[in-house]
């Protein structure tokens, strides 16, 4: 269904879309990543991740002007034929389906340990299987309709939280300043991109979007706010917790939204922020799904998009289900992200580079 | 002896009396002139002789048979003869008395080749007067209320407006009332309508195109745009959609908007209905279009989005504080109607670690005889409520509003008392009740009842996590709605600057300066940038 | 198309039918519980756990006859069990309710069990997702059930309101302050140790049968209260955190004689400070008060911990010293004496106004640990022949000086006496180092003893109340 191109993804609601991908999945287990890396000096990793992935946004976008509103599967395919697209789809594929899983398994998992502890996981997948369904059915414009809507509420939300926190915070605990070294911060520091991989739906999202200008501002502020967002996270999480008890907590943001306690009355809101988040959820797994069934759709020149659904979701929710603890949930998170980071980063600009060159060899 | 009959009615045997049973069994298929068939077999052109199209009318209209049916024989100058047949009672007969016989029996000498033109302009003293050469056509316009004149000699007819039927007055709005703004509302008449709102929009690029649904009703309409603003394509879409609705009777606009409407299974109405002219014409000037049909009180306007279902005419009318101040309390009102008992449900229920330790003693001191559990006693209290409602509506005014009061509060206190259900749920069914009163949309109410539902069993099993699917689920398939092309959630969707201010809160009048950007007008400028030159120093 | 979409809607509403509602309880199928008492059990890892209930009808007084007579508003039940949890198990076969943690005020452990080591529980207060993070942590001075079971509240008809009063207010100066959640943030990152409340049951203190009006200056165990002036600092404010108020500061003005009460109580030999802070206070710890209340229970002064064993105790001038250190302190009244009238009391009420700043200097091993205190006071009563308002420079210099000893008296005990970090100067050590790894190294809890310390105090009066005297004749 073809929109005129005045209802298509404009600056705004891509900016929500990609605020949301980046962001979701901080409140996961990464703060407590980055402190286990770093120790008190997390945040310092945490900006210099930041400039690093902001600088290589704005360089890949700079480099990719010259193909225009083509999506990186067709890059691929210009530049290489039809084998390089398989290719590159189904590198995609895997990564968006490892990501998509690890997400459908963590997020039950805190909704399970915080929300409802009896209630078996299988049920709770399920939900979520069957809503995130229906939101791939309605298609990527409603999507980033509901994106728009969403996404500025949960930010005032957040800075609200942000701001209820402030009295615990404690600036000792900033100290010692390098935390456990410059080699710590710098080096294995690189394993803070995998909050920005998933710039990589940026690209493939181009089709849908009205021009190229929209996709590179909306694209720019989205990795600049989800970049300030994280430091300010990370932060905030060093302030209020010192280092060794603060490399134990699985859910960070959910145990500092526990701490807010204002008179008798406002207290154990955690519920209430588990439930803004969950929305955020979903809307991510509903994207990723989405994007996941296109993906196969273009690399295999297939007719419809809407009867890949059920089978995708299928197969994410089985596969959702492998890890049998929330320890092996960690790991395997761990050496995903440590996998997906060079891909996410190096793929477009890679593409991109290789689609000028043959521009002007063919010009 | 009336007794002894009984009693010999009872005990003696008698033949029974046979009552005529009638059942409707034979299907018959004998029709004459179907109207609904393309192509008629059947005269087009009217006679020219006086007697064909006397047999012909005479036929058709079944004259003896259909007894409000007229015709009056009359004979002109010459002696030619004429008649004229009109419905009685659907004209006004004083018109037809003095405007049409009278002179028509006075007329002068005229040429005996006389032509229908001249006829028709020198003879006929009536404001709206043609002439017809199809009978189609004279029969359609007879059906409604004009009256036709068959000349010997002429073959055509002449159809002269006379309508007049009882009808009602303009009065007060029903469901859309104000205390600010004009006070009147649409009634029955279509040129009632289309005048009320024409004489807000004095511009002759008011453009009321007529439409006609419905095969065996003819419904008339007009389809009001002004030609300067609103979009053509959309234009051409509400015209091709209304034509393409293909059906025997209309009887009211409802009908209409139930057969454009996109979905119908989707729990949200997607069409916006008003009977306030003010509300049409604003509307009308901001590029939307409109749809009138004789017979309903009520205008439709395309297209809509989700934020304008919740407007209502007052918000123009009232300052600019005041006015957000309404939008804000009807926003917190859905939101309380919708989600009020789902959240005391999931509170209550599945994370009694949010209440404050003195509320959870004090429902858990409340709950301690109740036989339901929770999700029950909820359904059943708003069960009743809905009962005493809808009993409301149904009941004359002096009692309906007695039983409100009496129902709600006797039947509280009383199912309180009995232990039946705890007293904290009476207020939350309470507040939600009076929440889904202040919206202003009737079938916008429906929706919200019905959502709650959902909502409630949602959250009664899984608690915040079921709330957080169903708000997901609900958003997302509102958000893939569109209506006549735009979307429905187009207004805060965009990031065009005039668009938020339009849709969930107010802005200052003189900060309307361009029109809303989804509806894609021709003409974006409503106002300049300074509407206010009072404010500006006049530079001497 | 849509009969199989309608079939395949109704096969997932009977798949929803066959899983039920999990998480589902009704509030009246649960019970609260209000508080926890751990005890070291007979046998070797097992624990005495008391748990007291809440029976909400009676509370709310719906439901049920009031009145003093049957049962009160609370329950307990005791259990003997290796962890909390198992003893919550235990106990749900006794209680028919369900009990839920998530509205526990208060958890008190008993001295015999803090003093061998608190690492069990702490952990699972850290782990556990139902305990609040708001949960407050005492130690008692004997026996936690005697503790529970002895609190009977002379205002409120039930003791949750009484912990929760008692241990929020910011109007007690006598008992450390300590947020929960720190609690198990100090036992992980071992640099500043913890310092819990004390509460205790007095003996021989009897509680008249259906008297449930609390008397004014009855009441609850008063903290030393300022004998000889008419008010008591602190009365029951709580905002100290972790503290078990078994006794509450006295707070009410004009003693702490309850008419009709019996008391019988031993003789208690509690020394009074003669220092020039807090002069002729006694010092006070919880179980050893000899106020004459109602209420069984009391709560005054702190214990001390290091890493995860209590050392030592200390009293209610010392808690509020401990607090005034800690820049926690809120309000109270405080009796300083001066040289110009040596034999009486000046009242002033004390406020921290700005938390001390602190500086920890390290060279080479040699620790300096430089704190700067700001209070502030008012005076609300000053002895009957004296003008002090006249020279109020030369009473700030001097009530400086006494502050400052008493201060300098605490620290040397926690060098010389505990020798754990209980300020939590090992903080503020972290930044002179730039890694962990210097820091650890450095290992500042073994050389704490060896820090020195510089204190400065400023200590201005405001104002002079209502009155201001003047001498005659000037």
């Amino acid at each position: 269904m073809k929109l005129k191109s005045k209802f298509m993804i404009n600056k705004k609601e891509l900016c929500c879309i990609l605020v949301n991908l980046m962001t979701v999945k901080l409140f996961f287990t990464y703060p407590r990543n980055i402190v286990i890396n770093a120790g008190n000096a997390a945040w310092i990793q945490t900006i210099y991740v930041s400039l690093l992935a902001v600088a290589a946004y704005f360089i890949t976008i700079r480099v990719y002007e010259k193909a225009g509103m083509k999506s990186i599967l067709d890059i691929s395919e210009e530049v290489g034929k039809k084998p390089l697209k398989i290719i590159v789809g189904l590198i995609l594929i895997i990564i968006f389906t490892a990501n998509v899983t690890v997400t459908m398994r963590s997020f039950p998992e805190s909704v399970k340990n915080t929300l409802l502890p009896l209630t078996p996981m299988e049920v709770i997948t399920t939900m979520l299987a069957a809503a995130i369904a229906v939101a791939a059915f309605a298609g990527i414009f409603s999507l980033s309709r509901i994106h728009s809507i969403y996404i500025p509420f949960a930010g005032i939300i957040l800075v609200i939280l942000l701001i209820m926190l402030t009295p615990y915070m404690n600036i000792v605990n900033i100290a010692p300043l390098f935390g456990k070294g410059t080699y710590n911060i710098l080096l294995s520091g690189l394993e803070g991109l995998s909050i920005f991989s998933d710039i990589l739906v940026l690209f493939v999202l181009i089709p849908f979007c009205k021009s190229f200008n929209e996709v590179k501002k909306g694209g720019g502020y989205a990795v600049i706010i989800s970049a300030v967002v994280s430091c300010v996270l990370v932060f905030f999480y060093n302030m209020i917790y010192a280092n060794p008890v603060a490399q134990e907590f699985i859910f960070p943001v959910y145990q500092m939204t526990r701490l807010i306690r204002i008179g008798e009355f406002f207290q154990r809101l955690d519920a209430f922020f588990e439930f803004i988040w969950s929305i955020a959820m979903m809307l991510y797994a509903g994207v990723y799904l989405y994007v996941i069934c296109y993906i196969f759709k273009s690399v295999f020149n297939l007719k419809y998009t809407k009867e890949l659904i059920i089978p995708f979701v299928i197969i994410i929710s089985c596969i959702s289900f492998i890890p049998s603890s929330i320890v092996d949930l960690l790991r395997s998170g761990t050496i995903l992200y440590r996998i997906s980071i060079p891909f996410c980063i190096l793929l477009p600009v890679g593409l991109a580079v290789l689609y000028r060159i043959k521009g002007h060899k063919n010009v | 002896m009336k007794l002894f009959d009984a009693i010999k009615r009872l005990c003696v045997f008698s033949i029974p009396k046979s009552s005529n049973e009638f059942v409707l069994e034979k299907s018959q298929s004998n029709i004459e002139y179907d109207v609904r068939a393309e192509k008629v077999e059947k005269p087009e052109k009217v006679f020219k002789t006086y007697d064909e199209n006397l047999k012909y009318i005479e036929k058709r209209f079944s004259y003896p048979q259909n007894n409000d049916f007229v015709i009056r024989k009359l004979k002109l100058f010459k002696d030619t003869k004429a008649f004229l047949i009109f419905f009685d009672g659907m004209v006004g007969s004083d018109i037809v008395d003095l405007a049409i016989i009278k002179p028509l029996l006075e007329i002068p000498q005229i040429s005996e080749r006389a032509d229908k033109n001249e006829i028709l302009e020198k003879v006929i003293a009536h404001d709206q007067a043609t002439y017809q050469d199809k009978f189609e056509n004279v029969i359609d316009d007879v059906n409604f209320g004009s009256c036709a004149l068959f000349v010997d000699g002429i073959d055509a007819a002449f159809s002269l407006d006379v309508r007049n039927w009882g009808h009602r007055p303009i009065e007060k709005p029903e469901m859309e009332q104000s205390l600010y703004g004009p006070k009147e509302a649409f009634s029955e008449m279509l040129r009632n309508n289309s005048a009320l709102v024409r004489k807000i929009l004095k511009t002759e690029k008011l453009i009321c195109e007529g439409t006609v649904v419905g095969k065996v009703s003819k419904t008339r309409g007009v389809i009001m745009y002004i030609s300067d603003i609103a979009n053509s394509e959309l234009v051409d879409e509400v015209r091709n959609r209304i034509n393409a609705i293909t059906t025997d009777y209309v009887f009211a606009i409802e009908e209409i908007s139930l057969l454009l409407e996109e979905k119908t299974y989707m729990i949200t109405s997607q069409i916006l209905g008003t009977e306030r002219p003010d509300r049409v014409a604003r509307a009308l000037s901001e590029g939307r279009v409109a749809l009138i049909i004789n017979g309903s009180p009520k205008a439709l306007i395309f297209p809509t989005n989700a934020f304008e279902l919740m407007h209502s005419a007052s918000d123009a009318y009232l300052r600019y504080p005041y006015a957000n101040m309404t939008r804000v309390l009807r926003l917190l009102a859905m939101f309380i109607t919708l989600l009020l008992p789902a959240f005391y449900l999931a509170i209550t229920l599945y994370h009694q670690e949010m209440i404050p330790t003195y509320l959870a003693y004090s429902i858990s001191a409340a709950r301690e005889n109740v036989p339901f559990p929770s999700v029950i006693e909820l359904l059943i209290m708003n069960f009743s409520f809905e009962l005493i409602r809808e009993a409301g509506i149904r009941m004359p005014s002096p009692i309906g509003s007695t039983l409100g009061i009496v129902g709600g509060l006797i039947l509280g206190q009383a199912a309180v008392s009995a232990k039946i259900v705890s007293p904290l749920m009476i207020i939350i069914i309470a507040i939600t009740g009076i929440g889904s009163f202040a919206t202003s949309d009737y079938s916008l109410g429906w929706s919200y009842r019905m959502i709650r539902f959902i909502f409630i069993i949602l959250a009664g099993f899984s608690g915040f996590y079921g709330i957080a699917l169903g708000v997901f689920l609900y958003a997302v398939l509102l958000g893939a709605q569109k209506s006549f092309g735009v979307p429905f959630l187009s207004p805060i969707a965009s990031d065009k600057k005039g668009n938020i201010g339009h849709s969930l809160f107010v802005s200052p009048i003189w900060k309307n300066e361009k029109r809303p950007d989804f509806l894609s007008d021709k003409d974006i400028d409503n106002q300049p940038k300074i509407s206010r030159k009072w404010k500006i120093n006049k530079k001497k | 198309m849509k009969k199989k979409a309608v079939k395949i809607i109704l096969l997932l509403s009977l798949l929803i039918q066959l899983t039920g509602c999990y998480d589902y309880k009704e509030p009246d199928e649960i019970a609260y519980i209000v508080a926890v008492g751990v005890d070291k059990g007979d046998t070797q890892n097992a624990y005495n756990f008391t748990i007291q209930f809440a029976r909400p009808s009676k509370i709310t007084g719906g439901g049920g006859e009031e009145g003093a007579s049957g049962e009160e508003t609370t329950g307990i039940v005791n259990v003997d069990a290796p962890s909390l949890y198992t003893a919550i198990n235990l106990a749900n076969h006794v209680v028919s309710k369900k009990f839920t943690l998530s509205h526990t005020k208060v958890i008190v452990l008993s001295d015999d069990l803090c003093k061998e080591s608190i690492t069990p529980m702490i952990d699972s207060i850290g782990r556990s997702s139902d305990i609040r993070p708001s949960v407050y942590i005492c130690v008692a001075n004997g026996k936690a059930y005697d503790y529970l079971k002895a609190v009977k509240p002379s205002i409120e008809i039930n003791p949750v309101k009484y912990y929760q009063l008692i241990l929020e207010s910011d109007y007690t100066s006598y008992i450390p302050v300590n947020d929960a959640q720190e609690i198990y943030f100090n036992f992980k990152n071992n640099l500043k140790q913890n310092v819990l409340p004390l509460v205790g049951a007095s003996e021989g203190t009897q509680k008249e049968e259906g008297q449930k009006q609390g008397e004014s200056g009855g009441g609850e165990g008063a903290s030393g209260g300022s004998s000889g002036s008419g008010q008591s600092g602190s009365g029951g404010d709580m905002s100290t955190m972790g503290q078990d108020s078994s006794t509450q500061g006295g707070g009410q003005s004009g003693g702490s004689e309850a008419s009709g009460m019996e008391s019988s109580q031993k003789e208690k030999n509690i020394p009074e400070n003669d220092e020039g802070f807090e002069y002729r206070m006694k010092e006070y710890i919880a179980g050893n008060l000899d106020i004459k209340k109602q209420n069984a229970g009391e709560t005054i002064g702190g214990a001390v911990f290091k890493k995860d064993k209590m050392i030592g105790q200390i009293t209610g001038i010392e808690a509020e010293i401990y607090n005034i250190l800690c820049g926690k302190f809120n309000e109270g009244y405080a009796v300083m004496s001066s040289s110009k009238v040596p034999d009486g009391v000046i009242t002033i009420r004390l406020e921290q106004k700005e938390r001390p700043r602190t500086d920890v200097d390290i060279e080479d091993e040699k620790i300096i640990v430089r704190t700067r205190i700001y209070m502030e006071g008012d005076f609300i009563s000053t002895p009957q022949d004296s003008v002090i308002e006249e020279d109020i420079l030369s009473f700030e210099e001097e009530s400086e000086k006494y502050i400052k000893d008493a201060l300098m008296k605490f620290l040397k005990k926690t060098q010389e006496e505990f020798n754990s970090d209980i300020i939590g100067y090992g903080n503020y050590a972290k930044r002179v180092f730039l890694t962990d790894k210097s820091f650890y190294e450095f290992g500042w809890n073994d050389k704490y003893n060896t820090a020195e310390f510089d204190i400065d105090v400023e200590f201005n009066i405001r104002r002079t109340g209502l009155i201001s005297k003047k001498t005659e004749g000037k």
